[in-house]
């Protein structure tokens, strides 16, 4: 039942993002249209037991994340305090050990901004890091660059016949394949998981042709691959993509949506080959 | 009634179907050992048992998870595979379920043979396939292939998600037309002095293009290239591309040969008779990369003794893993060595450090020139110069790069 919560999130926000205010009920009606594709009766009791579920489970991550950043806001303001003292002292021993107790801070919510911006199952950055962190408050990227749009094949197929497990695996066992090529290839980017079966990179270079051929070739090689489960399953999955150019001043919004119809075409261009 | 169903439904080609190849393992070891009349009779009694099992534990399960009959056919495939037919699409749990009782019986199975006092084991393999279309048993003999060089006693392939290896079988058009187009061409990737940071020479390496000119690299095209037995020609192509550069440029060159190059007459012969033709093998470095263990010194040995008589120059590639170890080098007349790109990429971690330094060690006692590959960076650069080693190669330096623009740097 999570999964296809997540599915009809995924899809309603997908559905949303373009425009400027969600109000609430905007959300509500996407997402109530979306869960009938879905075909999901939001008015079921179980349902309503699992949203409930869902959450609470939610809550209790947000409860953790509150109370450790509470418990390092009171570390600041007792090393503050502290610090008004030294100073007032002169007493140079205790400024060196607040300074070490502010680094410890520091450490601990650097680690919980990557908790917040890391996805749980391949430890890439999640949507979350894309509007929050790699775009600017205007929407644009801030830099020349070129975005990589990537779509795992088969991957509603691969979650029904074999289960989450298997599917979860696939998309690590992708992005870690992804990550592993660019970084071969010297480029310098940012891979970030932006739904279930979709990859975004932004990659910091010019020559576009060089990273199509460059992917084309990691897909080529990724094809004559095979994975295997334990239980004796072997499989062949492969993605499609799509790559553009943008500038510092384009915005994301609109450079993803470039990047996902030449990825169509793409898509289009395998399978006529059929 | 059941008859003319079954005979509708085995006949019909839309009819669903999941079929396990089971294969004895090591058969010809045991008809070695026992005899043929023995072999033929362990092949008996594992039918015999494989029937029983459909009539008892397998129909049973069947009946019980799908309340029906299943109609299903056993034959002979090869000397010692049996193929087992179910004419239904089953789960994959049910799959598993089934694979289970029947490697749980075979390899259980007391087998008798002639000699009376004695009864032996055997191990069986199962490769399974599902699916509607004809190619199913194609899909099968795949995950029966896989399951043996993976030393696994079960596979199973999913055909739909073969369904789009478009892909693949292109890659193999695409190959032949490199081949048939002389398409093939040698990229070059500088390998820079590290005193005088001068590029020194090149390193050859193989590209091919698909139809749309987008460039393929060897992580792609080799192992395709080498299965379906294309690669020799592509070799042989390139060999005589990079040949061709260097008297026209006289650039020096090194070409990447495996021990199975040189022992292939045909890519062995391109490069005698190349170097006998033109007067290029002062320009020539021949690297060697071993792909499996040499057993046989004496080829290579002799192969070096020729080319030297050329002047032409012999590097290891990728010193410091997989067969290559300075037994072998001892063995070879060797002028330069390269160095494991995987322990370049490690070179700041102090045990990766230690280890180059005593292959540096080594060779300057030798008076056997190095280089580093995989320089990516310029912490890497600067850890190499400081250890010594003669040469740098790597995007730092430089990407590898078609003939024309290197000429275009270097004017």
């Amino acid at each position: 039942m999570k999964t296809k919560l997540k599915k009809i999130t995924d899809k309603t926000v997908q559905d949303l993002l373009q425009n400027e205010i969600i109000l609430p009920s905007s959300y509500f009606e996407s997402f109530d249209r979306n869960a009938k594709d879905i075909k999901l009766d939001i008015t079921d009791e179980e349902f309503e037991k699992e949203v409930s579920d869902v959450l609470v489970e939610e809550l209790k991550n947000i409860n953790e994340y509150m109370k450790k950043t509470i418990k390092n806001i009171d570390n600041l303001s007792k090393a503050t305090k502290d610090a008004q003292e030294a100073i007032v002292n002169k007493d140079e021993s205790k400024l060196n050990e607040i300074n070490t107790s502010i680094s410890g801070i520091k450490e601990e919510l650097d680690s919980l901004k990557a908790l917040v911006y890391l996805d749980a199952l391949t430890k890439v950055y999640n949507r979350k890091w894309i509007y929050n962190q790699a775009i600017q408050e205007d929407g644009t990227i801030g830099y020349d660059g070129i975005l990589l749009l990537i779509d795992i094949n088969d991957f509603n197929y691969i979650v029904d016949k074999y289960g989450n497990l298997i599917a979860d695996n696939v998309v690590i066992y992708i992005s870690k394949f992804l990550s592993q090529k660019l970084k071969k290839e010297s480029l310098t980017f940012d891979i970030a998981r932006y739904s279930n079966d979709q990859f975004v990179l932004l990659i910091r270079d010019d020559n576009l042709s060089n990273v199509n051929s460059f992917v084309n070739n990691v897909r080529m090689e990724f094809s004559n691959s095979t994975l295997k489960s334990k239980s004796g399953l072997t499989f062949k999955t492969n993605f499609t993509f799509g790559a553009t150019k943008f500038k510092a001043n384009e915005e994301f919004q609109q450079v993803l949506e470039t990047a996902a119809n030449i990825e169509d075409l793409d898509n289009e261009k395998i399978k006529g080959t059929k | 009634m059941f008859l003319t169903n079954f005979l509708n439904t085995i006949t019909n080609k839309n009819t669903p179907q999941t079929l396990f190849l089971i294969d004895i393992l090591y058969m010809r070891d045991i008809n070695a050992i026992y005899g043929f009349r023995n072999g033929d009779l362990i092949i008996k009694q594992l039918k015999v048992l494989i029937k029983e099992l459909l009539k008892k534990d397998l129909s049973f399960l069947l009946n019980k998870t799908l309340h029906k009959k299943i109609a299903y056919s056993l034959k002979r495939k090869h000397t010692d595979v049996f193929s087992l037919t179910f004419f239904e699409d089953l789960d994959t749990s049910l799959l598993l379920k089934i694979k289970d009782i029947i490697l749980n019986k075979l390899q259980t199975f007391q087998f008798d043979i002639l000699n009376p006092l004695m009864q032996i084991n055997i191990d069986v393999t199962i490769g399974c396939a599902k699916g509607q279309c004809e190619k199913i048993i194609v899909y099968a003999e795949k995950a029966l292939q896989n399951a043996k060089l993976n030393f696994e006693s079960y596979m199973y392939y999913d055909s739909n998600l073969y369904a789009n290896e478009s892909l693949n079988q292109n890659l193999v058009d695409v190959i032949k037309y490199n081949i048939d187009h002389k398409k093939v061409v040698p990229f070059f990737q500088a390998i820079s002095d590290n005193k005088t940071d001068k590029i020194y020479k090149y390193e050859a390496l193989m590209r091919l293009y698909d139809k749309n000119d987008n460039i393929l690299l060897p992580g792609t095209f080799l192992p395709k290239a080498k299965k379906y037995r294309l690669y020799t020609k592509l070799m042989q192509i390139l060999i005589t591309k990079v040949f061709d550069t260097i008297i026209q440029h006289s650039i020096h060159v090194s070409i990447n040969l495996e021990y199975n190059d040189i022992v292939n007459p045909l890519i062995n012969t391109t490069i005698i008779e190349g170097l006998k033709k033109n007067k290029i093998g002062d320009y020539l470095t021949i690297e060697i990369l071993e792909s499996e263990k040499i057993n046989n010194f004496d080829i290579i040995n002799e192969f070096i003794r020729k080319i030297k008589q050329y002047n032409v120059k012999i590097a290891i590639d990728d010193f410091g893993t997989g067969f290559s170890n300075y037994d072998y080098i001892l063995k070879l007349n060797v002028d330069y060595i390269k160095i494991d790109g995987s322990l370049i990429e490690k070179i700041d971690e102090e045990i990766y450090t230690n280890l180059i330094k005593s292959i540096v060690g080594f060779c300057k006692k030798q008076e056997i020139k190095l280089i580093a590959e995989y320089v990516s960076d310029i912490k890497k650069f600067r850890y190499v110069k400081s250890l010594n080693i003669d040469y740098s190669q790597g995007y730092y330096i430089q990407k590898p790069l078609p003939i024309k623009d290197i000429l275009e740097r270097n004017v």
